[in-house]
């Protein structure tokens, strides 16, 4: 009766203490943009668009920029678990004429991988030698200032990544909270 | 069919039966007489063994003996239920399923891990 009983009842304590750690952490990319250009005086904005899967986002997909505080900025990217991978076009903007918004650098980063239940960092530098002047921008050929695929992912650094608070809720894709 | 009720009362009857005690040899002294043989003298009578049915003859004797100690109740004396509580397996049970309630509560009712926030609309983005 008793070591029978004492088996039976951590058997049927086991699954509830090992539920106790099944929560699965978010499966996560941080975008982290730093530049040398000079906010307000080179840019005002920043605008992201993002597509699931390997392949550049539509040149005609919503965008919605925000108005830049100050470099560093960051933007979290999270896996709903159906693409392993996504890919993204940042730019930074001038809006100082607020009906003629100007793109002074865009770069385009695609296949992005996401690592199940990891939350993983990329750090985007974007020069200013790969601004545009007025109409012209960089010739492809540069590799600072090509499109990149598949780049390096580093594990989060909350020293690197700006301080914020945590998100009470996911925001749907390129929408507002 | 038949034979069964023959055989149950066969039965019966043969339990039922008064067990004899066994014929006892006659003694030296008390030999009877081959048959044909004339007697000459008149032996000294002799009691004939008779054979009586061992059952009880009433009135029935009884005689008030002094009370003999149980064996039985000496040997085993009834034991005493031990209370449930004092037996260590009922704490450890009780404590396994209190754990257990406690840490499923727990697992069910905690937040689950968010995401990092960017510091730049929109912030956090989900990719199907």
């Amino acid at each position: 009766m008793t070591r029978a009983s004492i088996i039976v009842a951590v058997v049927a304590a086991a699954p509830s203490l090992a539920a106790v750690g099944c929560h699965d952490q978010p499966t996560q990319v941080v975008l982290v943009v730093d530049s040398d250009l000079l906010v307000p005086a080179d840019v005002t904005s920043f605008s992201v668009t993002v597509a699931p899967g390997p392949f550049e986002p539509p040149p005609d997909a919503f965008l919605t920029s925000a108005p830049i505080g100050a470099f560093p900025i960051s933007v979290g990217i999270v896996s709903q678990g159906q693409t392993p991978s996504f890919s993204f076009v940042a730019r930074l903007l001038d809006e100082h004429d607020p009906t003629k918004a100007l793109i002074v650098l865009s770069k385009t980063v695609t296949d992005v991988r996401f690592v199940p239940e990891q939350t993983l960092m990329l750090l985007l530098d974007l020069p200013r030698s790969c601004a545009c002047q007025g109409t012209s921008c960089p010739l492809p050929g540069d590799p600072v200032c090509d499109k990149i695929t598949r780049p390096a992912l580093v594990p989060f650094d909350p020293a690197l990544a700006p301080a914020t608070e945590t998100a009470p809720r996911f925001a749907a894709e390129g929408s507002p909270q | 069919m038949i034979v069964l009720p023959i055989v149950v009362a066969a039965v019966i009857v043969a339990w039922g039966q008064p067990v004899l005690p066994p014929q006892l040899p006659p003694e030296p002294g008390s030999i009877a007489p081959a048959a044909g043989v004339e007697r000459t003298e008149p032996a000294e009578p002799v009691a004939l063994p008779v054979a009586v049915p061992m059952i009880a003859r009433a009135p029935l004797d009884v005689r008030v003996l002094p009370a003999v100690p149980s064996v039985t109740a000496a040997a085993a004396p009834a034991k005493a239920r031990r209370p449930l509580h004092k037996d260590w397996w009922f704490w450890a049970i009780a404590g396994s399923l209190f754990a257990a309630t406690v840490a499923t509560t727990y697992a069910v009712t905690r937040p689950e891990p968010l995401p990092y926030r960017g510091n730049i609309y929109p912030y956090v983005i989900a990719v199907p």
